[in-house]
Parts: C-alpha cells; structure tokens; sequence
C-alpha cells in the first residue's frame, strides 16, 4: 500500500519520460543500441544547462531571454580566444584563458540582467529582451557574423569523449544540475527564491530582500548560459552566432513540463532536468522516425500541452485536498 | 475519483506514446514515400523527369550521371537516403526539396528528410539522428558550413558518406561530393551584362543587399558584386550594403532607409529572389518601381531565377537573374548519394548556371518559367 501511495505521489514527468523512454527503445528502430543513447545524451547536455539557468529566474515569476543569445555569443569569443588559428595558437593558456572568458561574459550579462530589473524595476522580459538583441548584434559584430572553428585537440577530446555510454559533458550537465539544486532546496537563498516568486510583498515583510534574491537568480542564469556555452563549444567544436537561434522554446517547454509554475513560486530543478530529458528524447525519436519536422513541431507542442495540464490538474486535487 | 484521474492521466500518456509509435510504424510520412514505390523503380531511373529550366549542359550533365546510376538498379531499393535541410524558405529550397523527393521515387530509394529551420546545432542534432537511423547517405543542405563539420565528422566515423548541397562544408571532415553554383563567378557575369548594355557615362548608385553572414554563398555573392563594380569604378559607387539574413522585412528596411537616406540610389543588388518581393514593395511605396527603359527605372540584379524574379524580367521590371539551376543540383545530389551508397566514386561538381535577362527572356529562355 505504502509502495502505491509513493507511486502516486510521483510526479507526472518522470512517468512521461519513463513511458516515451521505453517506448522509444521497443517501438523505434535504431533507437535501443549505445550508440545512439550516448548521442541522445550529448545532445541534452546544453538544453539541461540553460534550462536549469533559466528555471530561477521563472521561480521568481520572471523570464531570461538573454540565455540563447549569451550561448551565441560565448562561443565565439570563448572559440575565438581558443581556437589554433588564433593569436594564442590554441596553446593550453589560451584553453583555460577561453574558459574563463565565456563563464565570466555569462556572469557579466546576468550582472547587468539582475541590476536592471532589480534597480529600475523594469520587467524581466524587457530587460531580457533587450539584452538579448545587444548580445546578438556583439556576436555578429565581434565576428563579422562567419564561425569560429580550430578548436584545440584537448578541448575537442573533452567534447568528443565518454565514458561508456556518458558523454563526458554530461559530467558537466549533472553537475550544474547538481548544484541548483542544492541551492534551491538546501540554502536560505533557495528558500527565499521560492518566497518571492509566491509572494514578493510577504517576503518582503518577513524580512526577505526580493532585490537581491532576484539580482542573484539572473546572475546565477547568466553563468549557466556561460557553462553552457562550454559545453556547446567543445560538443560543436566550433562557434557561430546562430547558436541557439530556435531553442528558447525548448527550454520554456523543459521548464513548464517539469511542472514549475511560470507565475513563480513553485518548480523543482530535478523536474526541470526531466522535462529537457523529454523535450530532447521527443526531437530525437520523431527525427529517427523520419517524421517531418513540422509535425515533430506540432506533436510536441501536443505533449507539452498534455503534461503541463496534467500537472496542472495533479496540483488543483492537492490544492482543493 | 482519483482512480478515475490517475486512468485519465495514464491514457492521454499512453495516447500520446500510442500516436508517435503508430505515426513511427506508419513509415515516418515523407520517408514512406518513396520506398512504395521500390519495386518499379529499376526501368524508372534512366528515364528521369527533364528539368523545368531548359539549359542543355545542365541537361545533359543529369542524363550522364542518371545513366551511370542505373547501372546499380538492382541495389537501390535498400539504400535510404537522410536530407538534411537548414530550412525550407524559398522557392530554390523548395525546387530543391521537391526534386529530390521526385528523383528519389523515380530512382527507387527511400527517403527520409528533416529541416533545422536554420539552427545549426538542431542540424547537428538531426544529422547525428541519421546516424542512429542507420541511413546509407546523407544529403546537407547546411545552414553553416563550417558548424556542421562536427556532425560530418560522427557521420565519417560512422562510414556514412555526405554530399553537400548547395553550400560546401567547412574544413577538418570528408565530404563524399559538394554540388554547389559558383557563385562569385555567376554574380560577375550579370554585372558585366548590365555593363555591357549601359550607355557611356551612365553613373550607378549601388545598394548591395546582403544574405545571411553565415553562408558561404551569401559571402561568395557579395564578393562577386564588390569586386566586379570595384572594376568598373567610374559606373558603380557603393552607396549602401544592408544585412538581410535573407530576411524579406529586414530587406525591405534596408530599401526603405536607404532611399530615405539618398533619393539618388538607382541599383539595387538582390542576392536572393527571396527578397525580391520585398524589394518591390519598397519600390513600389516609394514610387520608384518602373520598367527598363522607363524613366525613374531602379537597375534590379538579382540571384537564383524563382519564378517571381523571371515572371518580373518578363514584365520588364527586372534587369537581369542568374540563375542557379536547382532542379539540376538536387538530382545531381540524389545520384551522388545513390553513388556513394553503391560504393562508386563521385566528383564535385559545380553548376555554372545561366543569366536571363530582359533581352533574352522572350528568346534563349521563353520557356523557362523559373522555380
């Protein structure tokens, strides 16, 4: 009886990823061997990453929009510092000093992101927004719009590895994972970042600041758009400012199908890991499929409708019990 | 009640996972297309359809490659060919995806295709999905060269060859066969038709419209029209270069702003018919869409040879199109991959393509209606 209840009380995305997981291994050909897992599992590292980014600043009933365009950007200055065709050659300094430079560009935007909607008390899809198109219009600037590529042997193994069927970046991916969600379920800031997306004015009261919890929610998205952009680079191993261009959507479905209420206030990280899992698991198998994309566009779309409203139904019984 | 929740719950999961594993059985739309039509395909192939453009090089270039196809004909029921597109935005793209399912069919192939929609990792992404599928060729039509190298890559490890389409792949990974126009080359030709019909002493007030800064056929045909005006410095000034990433409202700013800014431009450089359309709604809204001949006449020189921008030439309102001959390349791609499949060798080819213009549109090329 106990067992039933814990099934219960399981929620909704894991079922889904568990039942199209499945699915997928019995009903699609070429889908069950390890090869094609362990691209599966290259292929979620960034939408992990930036969903996770992205998810903090949704708890606290805000949006990051900046995250693909930063994910752009990274990549060609953090490949261009790196690259053996440029003035560093390709050297191990140039490597660790690339490195440093998309982590800190990630943190710089999500700075400048937390500063303006905490300080001018500008919206966040506003700021966001526009932040976006200054990142854009840098990468495009910066390199003329054409790739970087030449990136270093060290770097391409890190991307190119695994260890059985683990990508090495998947290292990277749960490790991010990882850690937002010890900051969100097991710091004072992961608590007072729930408190302000249920309700700024009550935080406010019981003497949370909104102000630096929020700064630090975008700075946090920001670095994560900086990782992520690492991860992308030594995966692609090359950088373009078309990066990211269709994947916003992806990540607002990863979130919403995790269950996190885009009001704020509710959703966990872990869901949000599953819901990636999901959205990237479904473009795979429809692509193995050879179904045409605007029908992968359209049953996905389909099932995030589904899951979301059947999480949202899970919560009103909890609510109304 | 909750029984009854949870069943509502498990159904529309099961329906969801349900309707993809039947849609998936059914064959995968597209990909089922052409393998029904397997067992006729043999007597089919050495007799494919003509292309819509009449060009006989290009003619002739297609029944070579069809025939040495043919000679295989027994094994081309197995092969599956994967095309991946960056996306499907313009009448050359469509050319190019409706032949390629044509000859495919006509070949006796299976098909199976994805469109990136321009997202070079979703490209990636796609490519590698090839991979796992268990594909025989793969058919890029990338929207960045140089970023789906990572992608060949996986496919030359995993013994898959790739053809590229339209666009070459950058350096660091095998390509099996690029079929691609020679852009520069092409753009050079209509600039110098346009000088050779200009009067002496006529001055051109350039505004050069510019493609995606991504692509290798974009940066081809820019620098086809810079260098080839950069020689004729007494004809042509460079007023304007406007980046459109072959965006028609971001080219119909650049044409708007521009006269705006100098009532006096009077030539305008399209690197795409897919932004032609825009082009002459700015025209048309500044009052300055006029034929050949006509005063107040705005020089028009565009690329590819959409049915819009031949349909414009014969009207009179379009100067002059080169025309890269997709129906061609997509067959040409389709017979590379077969090739590679089959284990023969292949060759890059390079379509030259061909130039309508006002005065030989009702000529050399009155039947040629564009894609």
């Amino acid at each position: 009886m106990n067992t039933l209840k814990k099934l219960k009380s399981i929620d909704a995305i894991y079922w889904f990823v568990a039942v199209f997981f499945i699915a997928a291994l019995v009903f699609v050909p070429g889908f069950a061997n390890l090869a094609a897992l362990e691209r599966l599992l290259s292929q979620g590292c960034v939408l992990i990453i930036l969903a996770c980014g992205v998810h903090l600043t949704v708890l606290n009933g805000g949006v990051d929009f900046t995250s693909t365009a930063l994910l752009a950007l990274t990549t060609v200055v953090g490949g261009s510092i790196m690259s053996t065709k440029g003035p560093l050659g390709g050297s191990a300094g140039a490597l660790i000093l690339g490195l440093l430079v998309m982590v800190l560009l990630g943190l710089g935007f999500g700075i400048i992101n937390g500063f303006s909607i905490t300080t001018f008390k500008m919206p966040s899809f506003i700021v966001t927004m526009a932040t976006q198109m200054i990142v854009n219009g840098l990468a495009v600037v910066y390199t003329g719009g054409s790739s970087v590529t030449g990136m270093p042997s060290a770097f391409a193994k890190f991307g190119k590895g695994s260890i059985f069927i683990f990508p090495y970046l998947l290292i990277v991916a749960v490790g991010v994972a990882l850690v937002m969600h010890i900051i969100t379920t097991k710091t004072l800031f992961g608590r007072q970042l729930y408190a302000v997306g249920t309700n700024h004015k009550a935080a406010l009261i019981s003497g949370v600041s909104p102000r630096k919890t929020i700064f630090k929610a975008y700075v946090l998205s920001g670095v994560c758009a900086g990782i992520a952009g690492i991860v992308m680079l030594a995966y692609m191993q090359s950088g373009s400012v078309n990066y990211g261009a269709t994947m916003f959507n992806d990540i607002m479905g990863s979130i919403i199908v995790g269950g996190t209420s885009p009001a704020g206030g509710r959703g966990k990280i872990a869901n949000t890991v599953m819901g990636a899992l999901l959205i990237n698991m479904i473009d795979s198998v429809l692509n193995i499929l050879g179904i045409p994309y605007y029908f992968i566009t359209l049953i996905k779309g389909l099932i995030i409708l589904v899951a979301a409203s059947i999480d949202l139904i899970r919560m009103d019984r909890k609510v109304a019990r | 009640m909750k029984k009854e929740m949870l069943r509502k719950a498990f159904g529309i999961a099961m329906a969801g996972v349900m309707a993809i594993s039947m849609v998936g059985c059914g064959g995968g739309g597209s990909s089922s297309a052409a393998s029904e039509t397997k067992s006729s395909a043999a007597p089919e192939a050495s007799a494919p359809a003509e292309p819509s453009s009449a060009p006989s090089e290009a003619a002739s270039a297609v029944e070579s490659a069809v025939s040495a196809a043919s000679e295989a004909g027994t094994e081309k029921s197995d092969i599956t060919i994967g095309v991946s597109w960056c996306a499907i935005e313009s009448q050359m793209w469509a050319e190019y995806q409706n032949t390629i399912k044509a000859e495919c069919e006509s070949l006796g192939v299976k098909y199976t295709e994805s469109v990136a929609e321009n997202d070079v990792q979703k490209q990636n992404q796609q490519i590698e999905d090839f991979i796992s599928q268990g594909v025989d060729a793969i058919i890029i039509a990338p929207a960045d060269g140089e970023a789906v190298v990572s992608a060949i890559q996986e496919c030359n490890t995993a013994n898959i060859p790739v053809i590229m389409a339209n666009r070459a792949a950058g350096e660091g990974c095998e390509v099996y066969a690029t079929i691609s126009s020679d852009n520069k080359a092409m753009v050079k030709r209509e600039i110098e038709y346009i000088v050779s019909i200009t009067p002496e002493g006529t001055k051109y007030r350039c505004l050069e419209l510019v493609g995606s800064l991504t692509d290798v056929n974009a940066i081809a045909r820019q620098e086809g029209f810079e260098e080839t005006i950069a020689e004729y410095p007494d004809m042509f000034e460079l007023v304007s270069t406007v980046p459109t990433e072959w965006k028609g409202d971001q080219a119909l700013a650049g044409v708007q702003n521009t006269f705006s800014a100098d009532d006096t431009v009077n030539f305008i450089f399209s690197p795409s018919d897919a932004l032609l359309p825009s082009i002459i709604s700015g025209l048309q809204q500044l009052d300055k869409y006029a034929k050949v001949g006509e005063e107040g006449h705005v020089t028009l020189v565009t690329f590819v040879g959409a049915a819009d921008a031949v349909s414009a030439i014969r009207e009179g309102y379009v100067d002059v199109v080169s025309v890269q001959d997709a129906t061609n390349q997509a067959k040409l791609c389709v017979q590379a991959a077969v090739d590679a499949a089959g284990g023969k060798e292949a060759q890059d080819y390079t379509d030259a393509g061909f130039e309508v213009s006002t005065q030989n549109v009702e000529t050399d090329y009155a039947d040629f209606t564009g894609y």
